[in-house]
């Protein structure tokens, strides 16, 4: 089987397989078409499950490599946060294997380290959100002018000390989110979809091939 | 000009430790003092309240608690009042993780909801399968047949051994009453959508962060028939259902955090157009 066939004839032949399967699925009510749906779509989940476990050996490699070359030139500094993420990760992959994700120890680490850590991350963005809007929404034209107002009204209209005593609020900012962005969202939303289905067929018809990777035509 | 130049360039350009030393101040005195303001209810969390009012006992709601510690302050609120409301109707809950660190924060929530205090048993009227990896096609991987895809639950126990999971076979989607999206992740919902209210015309329903609603919004109400807006919509629900619980206690806060924000923004044009002369 010549290399041509097993890169590219194979796989783009695998894709359309699979491809008409799970679309007629959509259309076709009938049994025997589902469950063999079913295993695809099952697959694809054990294989994501693969790829992020391949993608623990990947960072274990990157950083064990970078660690060895800033250690040579000196740079133990650098070497630090390498050290602690590979550190983290073996800690975590060996308590999860060896005690069990369920055991108390587990959760206790988790609920006691990664919890209140990425809570007081995405907490602190406020910081940032206030720092951001203070230098940067501006009324300096026309369009700007247009945000700056867009930004009370909605920001007003999300709290409750000054919907409570305007009511309005409430009804203007709805009708900004439900009228004026849905609208642009759905067209968004529509070109998205149609685009998709053009890049679906094309797909299906070997007419993109870049998933497989290399340019060999 | 001169004057109003000093006071607006002052005003534009506050240093960085000034507002967020405000910030902090805000925070604290709102936390120590809450001010109790009332909660006004939108149509979008009304509708996620209606539809789980809906259930009738014994219909199952697959929920999925996708969300992460990072969000927790006010997703978490959102799911334990839904799952109390729910439990009242006498519906059968099953738990699905989109979200990979989510499994691990359901424990926490289960200590607050509490659902043997109900009489709920688990395996029979709720379950807990954990995360499932593989984004959409895992969603109709579920919908299809979910004992196919989740042989073990969370807690490594045969799903073959518990009634509910029984209830539940293929084709899955026929035995589903209401899907429940919790997520903080941006085509999760999206996902839900397509291959749940879509496809089988299910009844969907959603808690997302703040900044994620007009992504949904587009879908709304047609395919998801109600958005529960972070932890405003989580205190609204909590409002609604007569569950009094942390979101109310947290909305002054999100208050609190809005009007620093507020302020910021009119504080930075106020300082904008004195230093460009009343804006001529």
């Amino acid at each position: 089987m010549s290399q041509r066939t097993i890169r590219r004839q194979i796989p783009l032949a695998l894709t359309f397989i699979v491809g008409m399967i799970i679309t007629a699925n959509w259309f076709i009510d009938a049994a025997p078409l589902g469950a063999l749906s079913n295993t695809i779509t099952n697959f694809n989940t054990v294989m994501v499950a693969f790829m992020m476990g391949f993608a623990g050996v990947n960072i274990l490699m990157i950083h064990t490599r970078r660690i060895q070359r800033n250690m040579g030139q000196g740079n133990t500094v650098d070497s630090v946060y390498s050290v602690l993420l590979l550190g983290t990760l073996i800690i975590w992959t060996l308590l999860g294997i060896v005690m069990g994700r369920s055991s108390d120890t587990y959760q206790w680490l988790y609920t006691n380290v990664n919890l209140p850590l990425s809570a007081t991350a995405y907490a602190a963005t406020l910081f940032y959100l206030a720092s951001a809007t203070y230098r940067v929404i501006r009324a300096r034209s026309t369009e700007t002018t247009i945000l700056v107002v867009v930004s009370v009204v909605v920001i007003m209209g999300n709290m409750p000390m000054f919907v409570t005593y305007v009511p309005a609020l409430l009804t203007i900012k709805s009708w900004i989110a439900e009228v004026v962005v849905t609208a642009a969202y759905r067209a968004i939303t529509i070109g998205v979809g149609l685009g998709g289905i053009l890049m679906g067929i094309r797909t299906l018809l070997a007419m993109e091939t870049g998933f497989l990777g290399g340019t060999e035509e | 000009m001169g004057e109003n130049g000093g006071i607006g360039k002052t005003l534009a350009n506050l240093p960085t430790w000034l507002y967020f030393g405000l910030i902090i101040l805000a925070m604290g005195y709102i936390t120590l003092y809450p001010l109790g303001f009332p909660v006004p209810i939108t149509d979008q969390t009304r509708n996620v309240y209606n539809a789980i009012e809906a259930l009738q006992p014994g219909d199952i709601i697959l929920m999925d608690q996708g969300y992460g510690a990072g969000t927790i302050a006010f997703h978490e609120p959102g799911f334990v009042v839904v799952f109390r409301h729910a439990m009242d109707k006498g519906a059968k809950i099953v738990i699905v993780s989109t979200g990979v660190e989510s499994p691990m924060l359901l424990e926490r929530a289960l200590e607050k909801i509490q659902p043997e205090a109900k009489g709920y048993e688990y395996g029979v009227d709720w379950v807990h399968l954990g995360y499932v990896a593989g984004g959409e096609p895992s969603y109709a991987s579920i919908l299809g047949d979910i004992n196919g895809l989740f042989t073990d639950d969370w807690e490594g126990t045969s799903t073959s051994s518990l009634p509910l999971m029984k209830e539940l076979s293929a084709p899955t989607n026929e035995k589903i009453d209401l899907v429940y999206i919790m997520t903080a992740g941006g085509d999760v919902v999206e996902g839900w959508i397509r291959q749940s209210a879509v496809r089988y015309d299910h009844t969907l329903i959603t808690q997302v962060n703040e900044m994620m609603v007009p992504t949904i919004l587009p879908y709304y109400p047609i395919n998801c028939d109600g958005i529960m807006n972070g932890g405003v919509g989580a205190a609204e629900y909590e409002v609604l259902s007569g569950y009094a619980g942390e979101a109310v206690k947290l909305s002054d806060m999100m208050t609190m955090g809005g009007l620093v924000v507020l302020v910021f923004l009119i504080l930075g044009n106020i300082g904008y157009f004195m230093t460009k002369g009343g804006g001529s």
